[in-house]
């Protein structure tokens, strides 16, 4: 019965959407191939069981499927919402609507052993909603402030054309890398040790998410509104960068924690 | 006579490639590398072996080489082989000179017989089996007699219709292609990573079916291809409104034809270079 509620949740709740995009394709890639690399024997191999592919192969299975009519509550699953006191709230109030929400609360339904008693396609349904949401409230645009907290909206230009703060931080690792691939992106993000990672990944989603929230909030002071992306000084590219490096490889590292704790003896 | 001529055609596609390695890669390159990557995987250590020596390089390298010979205009004809036609019965069963089965047919029978053969001829030929091998796994690359749409069309692409007929996210329907769907709308996503990466995620099969596949002759490996085509034209056809979630359930079946590909060829060239 449990089982059917939960698909129920997927199948049956219907929305409108609204149009978040969530991080660009490679951004998914990146945080769920470190994720890949921190994963435990045990969870790699079951992960690999009820997938059948590599992580990355679904980071963006959330946003390809958002569209379909039984999965269009999922639409309000990318992103976190937080007040001026740094509450997660969900979208409009609506705590169900908040990634962190959905990641806590998967990983508390299939902990402990529970996702045994799940069945194979609503356990691979749950890993896709995980790979993703947890990439995705790590994205400096997925975490979403309350308008008392008065955050700018601070567009920019790339080569003369006019992007907003939310898909200049969705594309941001191609703007700032656009030769590299997987590897190399792993090798210059996947750089904590072993007890930074530790510390990274305590608590639960509603601490990353808050911890998200403060770690973001810097952003808006990064350039001028309408400023040009290939203007910028190599001190503010260094920033970006920075806020990449540690939001991907966070995001990787949590999320390889998530699915450990879940597939765990 | 007609063997001389292949083979004259053989070696002056090995000219012409000298002057052309380096040019840009063709269209869906990342998913002939990854094919050739995942078939490397499962070759024996003797045919390993036996490959490496012939190509001088490895299979991922040379996979697209075919596709840089048609822009050379005395190797035109070569576009053709990319592409094979069953006969409305669904059957392989034609002779065309330049039909893509035939083509490797024929490469194959030289690789086969490469004691006899000049060593660039051979190397060509194993380019050709190497390419010809993933091209006829494509779907967009088999043609059906008297089924006009394996010729390729547009058909139009809306997010899922809501019950009001109207779209939910996306407010326009967009032109989609056939042909795109299965060259580069699914390999086209994973060339952020290796092309050995992309061949270990679609190598989903190695426990169970792997082995069913890999039988066969290059004409059954079409037909069996030539069934997919026509499962995927059920939903796909020229003008018609598909939901963009009826191109992402074509995903598996893409990455099934892009294994069967890879064991297929790896079979074949294990069973060459025994």
């Amino acid at each position: 019965m449990k089982n059917l509620r939960n698909l129920m949740i997927l199948l049956v709740a219907l929305a409108v959407s609204q149009s978040a995009m969530a991080w660009s394709l490679w951004g998914h890639h990146i945080s769920a191939y470190i994720a890949e690399k921190h994963l435990t024997p045990e969870a790699k191999e079951k992960c690999q069981h009820y997938l059948k592919h590599n992580l990355p192969h679904y980071s963006a299975w959330q946003d390809y499927w958002r569209h379909s009519d039984p999965f269009k509550e999922i639409s309000y699953w990318h992103s976190s919402y937080v007040n001026k006191k740094f509450d997660v709230i969900g979208y409009k109030e609506n705590e169900t609507r908040d990634a962190a929400y959905q990641v806590a609360r998967i990983t508390k339904e299939m902990s402990k052993g529970k996702y045994k008693n799940m069945s194979d396609s609503l356990v691979a349904v749950n890993l896709k909603l995980l790979i993703h949401m947890v990439g995705d409230m790590h994205c400096p645009s997925h975490i979403v402030y309350t308008k008392d907290f008065g955050m700018p909206g601070y567009s920019i230009k790339v080569k003369g054309k006019k992007v907003g703060r939310h898909s200049f931080w969705d594309r941001s690792p191609q703007y700032m890398h656009p030769k590299w691939k997987a590897d190399r992106f792993v090798k210059a993000y996947d750089t904590y040790t072993p007890k930074e990672i530790k510390k990274i990944c305590k608590g639960d989603a509603y601490k990353w998410s808050v911890q998200n929230a403060n770690n973001i909030l810097k952003t808006g002071n990064y350039w001028e509104r309408g400023a040009e992306f290939t203007k910028l000084s190599k001190e503010q590219r260094k920033q970006i960068d920075e806020t990449l490096h540690e939001q991907l490889a966070f995001a990787g590292y949590r999320l390889a924690s998530t699915l450990n704790k879940i597939f765990s003896k | 006579m007609k063997e001389e001529i292949s083979m004259r055609k053989i070696v002056m596609i090995i000219s012409a490639s000298i002057l052309m390695i380096g040019e840009a890669l063709a269209f869906n390159a990342f998913g002939h590398q990854a094919i050739a990557a995942l078939a490397d995987k499962y070759l024996t250590d003797n045919a390993k072996k036996e490959v490496k020596t012939i190509l001088k390089s490895d299979m991922v390298k040379v996979s697209t080489w075919l596709n840089t010979l048609r822009k050379n205009p005395e190797l035109a004809y070569t576009k053709d082989w990319h592409i094979t036609t069953l006969n409305a019965n669904g059957k392989s069963t034609t002779m065309a000179e330049n039909d893509g089965v035939v083509a490797l047919e024929k490469a194959i029978a030289v690789l086969r017989d490469r004691t006899n053969q000049s060593d660039s001829l051979v190397q060509a030929s194993l380019r050709t089996v190497i390419h010809l091998v993933g091209d006829l796994h494509c779907i967009s690359h088999i043609r059906i007699e008297g089924n006009d749409a394996t010729k390729g069309f547009n058909y139009k692409s809306w997010n899922e219709l809501t019950a009001e007929g109207k779209g939910f996210y996306c407010s326009k329907t967009y032109d989609a292609s056939w042909y795109k769907l299965w060259e580069s709308r699914f390999a086209g996503r994973y060339n952020f990573f290796t092309p050995q990466y992309y061949g270990d995620d679609i190598d989903i099969f190695a426990n169970e079916k792997k082995s069913e596949y890999e039988k066969g002759t290059p004409r059954f490996w079409v037909e069996n291809v030539g069934e997919d085509v026509v499962r995927a034209l059920e939903t796909f056809q020229p003008g018609a409104v598909v939901p963009v979630q009826m191109s992402e359930r074509q995903e598996p079946v893409h990455n099934r034809c892009m294994a069967k590909a890879a064991y297929r060829l790896a079979a074949l060239l294990n069973e060459i270079f025994q």
